[in-house]
């Protein structure tokens, strides 16, 4: 009894020393009785800065649960690695896939379902933004949990503002357009945009507040050549008229924004430390994207939690994984401070994250839009075409923007209809 | 040579032959030196960076010297916990020593019987070795993952050794040279009772110091920046190269400038001192065979 | 001197004892063969049953034979894999075409300079090599930084200079020239010692003799030097063919992955290589990436052996 209660203490002490304090600290689930410890392999993508923030939950994990101990490895080539894993038989207990992806591996037998999981970890979809469960869910069955929300986001130079007499970061179309122009003068660009990288999200952000989709409901027709993709394309080259350069390469708006010359940019919320705070020699500040078009929408990708196959059936080992994934959720405060936004809307809306700056800002104008793509396997693969029309036309090789999108759907039709073929067969798991 | 002939074109009659000679060498020297500010430019911003901080990577002028000197990029290497790159840099070592070593000794052994013996079978083996100089190596990647997971190599170091020796480049490479060699000498050996490995051993390899120490940089650097397949075979973080290991410090979205250059200088100094070490014996060798360039 | 083998030594002694078979050769070449039939050979003929599958590893159940379907599809106009994939063939086959030329001939011009006793000679020829010991991860971010448009070295230099600057990466023919420079920068070390090692293994009495009979410098290099580096060209030609077919690591990384991008779709330096890891390994579809990949190798092989043929009859 003692000894227990020494170690809880010791946890206890940890556990503010390590400075995570759970915002949910009601029923916690537990291990069950007849196990022993559990060890579990967790693996993640998050190379770079990332990385330690994800640690530190780890460490504190391991300290708060004596009887778990959870091994994290961070993996480059991420998807190249799980499916080698995957033949080998070495996969990880726990491990985080993007949102896209998840169909994907499901087909591809690398994923298993978490329902039973979930249920007894005490998880449920009320609790997240119906866009990003929804990516969790594939052929009937759910097989990802959302920890995080990564939108695209604005950062812009706020000396520059002040210098402009501007109050504020633009949330209209209108205001957006006063800004831009007000900021592009002799060397100095308002807005800058690329032919790259993430030129493509961009281009899909705008086409969801025109009123347009990527694809159909099911997955299995691009359209992207509608109306409202012509309307997007066109403002995108309005846009590089009025305040960018004409062709420019991937990364030079953020390149460029750093040298100081540059009113805003929109790239992912995993800018945030390279283009504001230390990584400037001025004052940048990250928030929401403006509302272009007449519906609120934003790109947005996920990372999800997911239990990788196992050659065996071990309850401890899943009630393990389920305490952490809880845990995980629970302290996505820690990890939303690497520059993510919590997909848990009880983490989200409470007080400690309003005061996590910017990244409640940015929640505040981007979490509830989020869109993602239809839960279908390969479905990243038919945004090539896409990618590469919107490349072409920001690029002038192409100018006819109909045309353009007319025949990237039509060779993505082509690739969705490959992957009907592909994995006709439903997943083992 | 090439300023050679603009010197004699150019040299005034009156020059003696040691002031022509004088006025040849600096031309030379400032050609030799134009080309090597060429090259080592950008190197030296890549340097340059290793010791910048985040904000200054990118800025609209070029700063050669860190405005605010900082090590911060490679404390973030070496202090890091979950990045034991020491280790990997002995894994790297081992790893690529191991293949020189073998490689060296597989490929010469091979090469000499491929150019100076008969026996039925040479051309054909010799020429499907040669076919498959051609192919693709991303034509191997998936069929070798299978063949290496199936002999139970996965996640050993043998895994990534073996593979590397089955090229035929170095044997190519090899038997170039042992062509190029005066057969006689070898013939008075073998007259003499001397066997066809000591033929091999005692007159052929000591002559082949250069083409083995270029064929030993070049397979040691090919293991030691090698990328993709270390990846695939050895899972463990703790069996790891520098390569894959170092890629960690990229993010998947941003670009790491500072953290990316200082691993570069971490991973190839010991390089460039290999390079500088076998450099002497090109040269050696080359005195040794009483060889003027 | 050719690249085939002279008569060999032992043929004579061979001879003598015709019955026997003479297995010390067999020795000698055993256990280089043992790691090729393991790790070259028999991953060939995998890959070729494989590309005749629709196949992924990770599903067996899904695993199906198609016959020749991964080959017609890069054959039938109108496919997706049709126009990406030749698109790249082309590509990579432009990038051989202009970038084996230059990484000819400015090593060797490289290695004469350097072929000399000069003093300070080895510091010149260790910053030469220099570049090659770098990954290609870093040489990406270089050739990127060098090149890009937003205070990049190229650019910072030619602003003083008051001319305008294309956009090195991001346009067309330039993207091209900023992967060329960068390959050029990047591996001309690496032939250079090669040639230069064979340059000292030329006898200096050749030169001597030509010297004495009064050749200039232009004949010494004709007649002495080219034909004794003859067998080490013909070797760097090839490897360096090889070595540029494979382009991977410089669009990946310089051009966004291979543009700028055409209209009707694929990228205007998008590599071959680029797209046969993208079909096996992002979209799984391994039986396709195996055909293309198997088409790119019987087209790599006819070139070579008509390289073969050329330096051959030459002689």
């Amino acid at each position: 009894m003692l000894k227990r209660a020494l170690v809880l203490l010791v946890c206890a002490i940890l556990l503010v020393l390590s400075g995570v304090v759970p915002v949910i600290a009601q029923d916690v689930p537990q291990l069950p009785a007849d196990c022993e410890s559990v060890q579990l392999e967790y693996w993640n993508p998050f190379t770079g800065p990332d990385g330690p923030f994800m640690g530190q939950i780890v460490d504190a994990f391991n300290a708060d649960n004596p009887n778990i101990q959870v091994t994290m490895t961070t993996q480059t080539e991420y998807y190249t690695q799980l499916s080698t894993a995957a033949a080998s038989g070495t996969l990880p207990d726990v491990a985080i896939v993007h949102a896209d992806q998840v169909a994907t591996q499901v087909y591809r037998n690398i994923l298993r379902p978490i329902d039973t999981v979930i249920e007894e970890a005490g998880i449920a979809g009320e609790d997240f933004p119906e866009a990003v469960w929804n990516a969790g869910e594939v052929n009937g069955s759910r097989y990802s949990i959302p920890l995080d929300i990564h939108p695209m986001t604005m950062f812009y130079n706020a000396d520059l503002f002040a210098e402009a007499g501007l109050e504020g970061p633009p949330t209209t179309a209108e205001e957006f357009a006063a800004a831009a122009g007000a900021l592009t003068s002799g060397d100095n660009n308002g807005f800058m945009i690329t032919a790259g990288f993430p030129i493509r999200q961009i281009f899909e952000m705008l086409l969801y507040q025109y009123g347009g989709t990527s694809f159909n409901e099911d997955g299995t027709e691009a359209t992207w050549n509608s109306e409202a993709g012509v309307q997007a394309a066109q403002w995108l080259l309005d846009a590089q008229a009025n305040y960018s350069q004409p062709n420019l390469e991937v990364d030079a708006e953020l390149n460029s924004f750093k040298g100081g010359t540059v009113g805003i940019i929109w790239n992912g919320i995993w800018q945030t430390t390279n283009v504001t705070g230390e990584g400037v020699f001025f004052n940048g500040i990250a928030t929401a994207v403006p509302q272009i078009g007449p519906n609120p929408a934003v790109w947005a990708g996920s990372h999800q939690l997911t239990l990788p196959v196992q050659g065996d059936e071990d309850t401890c080992r899943d009630a393990a994984a389920g305490i952490f994934i809880r845990y995980l959720l629970d302290n996505s405060l820690t990890w939303a401070s690497a520059g993510q936004l919590p997909a848990n809307n009880v983490v989200r809306e409470s007080d400690e994250f309003a005061a996590l700056q910017p990244q409640s800002d940015i929640a505040a104008g981007s979490a509830e839009y989020v869109f993602f793509p239809p839960s279908v396997p390969g479905i990243t693969d038919a945004y090539a075409p896409l990618d590469e029309a919107i490349s072409a036309l920001m690029s002038g090789n192409a100018t006819d923007i109909q045309a353009e999108l007319d025949n990237a759907a039509e060779r993505a039709n082509q690739i969705l209809e490959q992957n009907r073929q592909t994995y006709s067969e439903a997943p083992s798991n | 040579m090439a300023s050679v002939r603009v010197s004699r074109e150019t040299a005034a009659p009156s020059l003696n032959l040691r002031q022509q000679k004088l006025l040849q060498r600096f031309l030379l020297y400032i050609v030799l030196t134009a080309i090597a500010v060429l090259i080592i430019v950008p190197l030296l911003w890549g340097l340059s960076t290793s010791f910048k901080p985040k904000s200054e990577w990118f800025l609209p002028d070029i700063y050669w010297i860190p405005r605010t000197f900082t090590l911060a990029n490679y404390q973030q290497i070496m202090a890091n916990s979950s990045l034991p790159i020491v280790r990997w840099f002995l894994n790297s070592l081992f790893i690529s020593a191991t293949v020189t070593i073998l490689t060296l000794a597989v490929d010469s052994v091979a090469a000499y019987a491929y150019a100076r013996m008969a026996f039925p079978g040479r051309r054909l083996i010799f020429g499907i070795l040669l076919a498959t100089l051609f192919l693709p190596g991303i034509m191997f990647l998936v069929p070798n993952f299978l063949t290496v997971t199936s002999l139970g190599l996965l996640n050993n170091y043998a895994g990534v050794i073996f593979p590397a020796i089955a090229g035929v480049f170095g044997v190519f490479f090899m038997r170039q040279f042992f062509e190029s060699l005066p057969v006689e000498l070898e013939e008075a050996a073998y007259l003499d009772g001397a066997t066809r490995f000591q033929t091999f051993a005692y007159i052929a390899l000591p002559l082949a110091k250069a083409p083995l120490a270029t064929l030993g940089i070049i397979t040691f650097l090919a293991s030691w920046n090698d990328f993709l397949w270390p990846l695939l075979i050895l899972k463990d973080r703790t069996l790891q190269t520098l390569p894959p290991g170092l890629a960690t410090l990229q993010g998947s979205y941003t670009s790491e400038y500072g953290q990316m250059m200082a691993g570069a200088v971490i991973t190839a100094v010991p390089v460039l001192l290999l390079y500088l070490l076998l450099q002497r014996y090109i040269v050696e060798s080359v005195q040794t065979t009483g060889l003027k360039g | 001197m050719t690249i085939t083998a002279r008569e060999p030594i032992v043929a004579v002694v061979a001879g003598q004892k015709k019955k026997r078979l003479d297995w010390v050769p067999y020795l000698f070449i055993l256990p280089h063969l043992i790691f090729f039939v393991a790790f070259a050979g028999f991953p060939f003929f995998l890959g070729l049953v494989i590309s005749f599958f629709q196949y992924d590893y990770l599903r067996p159940e899904a695993n199906r034979f198609v016959g020749i379907q991964n080959y017609t599809n890069l054959f039938t106009p109108g496919t997706v894999e049709n126009s990406v994939f030749w698109n790249a063939l082309g590509n990579t086959g432009e990038f051989v075409l202009m970038s084996v030329p230059l990484l000819i001939i400015i090593p060797l011009f490289l290695a004469l300079l350097l072929n000399t006793n000069l003093p300070g000679k080895n510091l010149y020829r260790a910053i030469y090599f220099a570049p090659w010991v770098l990954s290609s991860a870093v040489v990406g971010l270089l050739g990127f930084w060098i090149f890009q448009s937003q205070g990049g070295l190229l650019n910072y230099f030619l602003r003083d200079l008051g001319i305008g600057t294309p956009r090195w990466l991001s346009s067309m023919p330039w993207a091209w020239f900023s992967i060329l420079i960068t390959t050029v920068w990047w591996t001309s070390g690496f032939n250079m010692i090669i040639i230069l090692a064979a340059l000292q293994n030329i006898p200096a009495a050749l030169y001597e003799a030509a010297s004495i009979d009064g050749a200039t410098w232009w004949q010494r290099f004709r007649y002495v030097t080219i034909p004794q580096l003859r067998p080490v060209l013909v070797f760097i030609i090839i490897i360096t063919i090889i070595a540029s077919f494979n382009l991977f690591a410089q669009p990946f990384f310089m051009t966004d992955s291979g543009g700028p991008a055409q209209s009707g779709g694929g990228g205007s330096t998008e590599p071959i290589m680029l797209r046969i890891y993208n079909e096996s390994f992002v979209r799984n579809r391994m039986g396709s990436g195996a055909a293309m990949a198997f088409v790119v190798a019987v087209i790599m092989m006819v070139v070579s052996f008509f390289n073969f043929r050329l330096f051959r009859s030459r002689e």
